[in-house]
């Protein structure tokens, strides 16, 4: 009994391994998502980017995955909050050519992270070993891409969160503290290619 | 006062301030959002009086904001216009809200006017105009306390990144 108990626990998750690995492998380039992760060993949270494709047209956008991936042995604590606002905004995004020279960006990414609200008892979110919590941004090709070429993506995660202004109750956790480095992602490459140039379904 | 439909635009010292909503928000969101500007412009308005010239016209460079989903970009997006997400418009308060409105557009009248290893100096100035309106309109200690470090010259290193576009490999 014991047995097939662990065989049908075990045997439906290797039908899914042997199926995602199917998808994998007829995935056009194009459906290839992109993934960098933080090399930062000394850290107890890496962060974790990719992308929806590998390649995009101009009228395209492309989705952005960030997250934070707790790759300690311990618990560690993090700010439920993240914001495209730039580095004081907690998420900083990064865009260069192949050339590596940065792309200038035409707003001024700028929503500084503000001290969470008094008694908020549920700004920090618990991520146990192994565990990830993130967001996403959708960014119109046009947007961050000035004309088609390949561009590298990279994002900087830095935790404001002061031990002075959250509740008192959570000040001793183990938690991402303003006192943190930030923490930059490996970059991600992708395409961008004119819209005649590109053979993808409209999404 | 609350609302029970969101506004389209509010009056700022006595500019009109159009207010956009991204297309996926939900109605309740929108109203959210539409209260929590309207209560940033109450703000202002009714503290007009103590703030200062310099002040009152970074305020007036603002003319639209816009409320966005939580996977767009935010800040200052052009043409004297703020992006804000929902998320955070409800993580912050309406003291926070308006000081924004002289600290994004502080960035539009500084525009030009720092460059290289000085843009640091363009969010220090953008930093101070909003910290000068916010305990003029009601900071609480904490945001006081949280600008303040921001802008402190021993934080120029992390304002130099704030403000630096892109990244050399």
């Amino acid at each position: 009994m014991l047995v097939f108990s662990k065989f049908f626990r075990i045997y439906p998750l290797a039908i899914f391994a042997i199926f995602l690995f199917q998808i994998g492998v007829k995935m056009a380039p194009s459906q290839v998502p992109q993934r960098a992760e933080s090399s930062s060993a000394a850290q107890p949270i890496s962060v974790f980017i990719r992308t929806d494709h590998e390649k995009y047209s101009t009228s395209d956008t492309v989705k952005l995955d960030v997250s934070l991936q707790n790759t300690s042995d311990a618990t560690v604590y993090v700010d439920r909050r993240m914001f495209w606002g730039g580095f004081a905004g907690g998420l900083k995004l990064e865009i260069s050519d192949e050339q590596g020279k940065p792309v200038p960006s035409h707003v001024l990414h700028d929503a500084m992270m503000p001290p969470p609200k008094e008694g908020d008892t549920s700004i920090l979110v618990r991520l146990d070993s192994g565990f990830f919590y993130g967001t996403w941004l959708d960014l119109p090709v046009k947007d961050g891409f000035p004309k088609p070429g390949r561009y590298s993506i990279r994002v900087i995660y830095k935790s404001w969160l002061r031990k002075e202004f959250v509740a008192p109750q959570l000040r001793d956790l183990p938690a991402l503290w303003a006192d943190s480095p930030e923490i930059a992602s490996k970059p991600v490459w992708v395409e961008i290619e004119r819209d005649s140039a590109t053979n993808k379904p409209q999404r | 006062m609350a609302q029970n439909t969101p506004l389209t635009s509010v009056t700022v010292l006595g500019n009109k301030v159009g207010i956009t909503y991204g297309a996926k928000l939900s109605a309740a969101d929108q109203l959210t959002a539409s209260n929590a500007i309207a209560a940033a412009a109450g703000l202002i308005n009714k503290n007009a009086s103590s703030l200062t010239a310099d002040q009152t016209k970074a305020i007036g460079q603002i003319s639209s904001f816009a409320v966005s989903g939580p996977n767009t970009l935010l800040g200052a997006t052009g043409k004297g216009s703020m992006t804000l997400s929902i998320g955070y418009i409800h993580d912050s308060s309406a003291a926070w809200l308006g000081s924004l409105f002289g600290h994004e557009g502080q960035h539009y009248l500084n525009s030009g006017k720092y460059s290289g290893a000085n843009l640091w100096r363009d969010e220090q100035s953008a930093g101070r105009t909003q910290l000068g309106i916010g305990n003029k309109i009601g900071f609480s200690d904490a945001e006081r306390g949280h600008l303040e470090q921001w802008i402190d010259d021993r934080n120029r290193a992390a304002m130099q990144q704030h403000m630096e576009q892109g990244y050399s490999q």
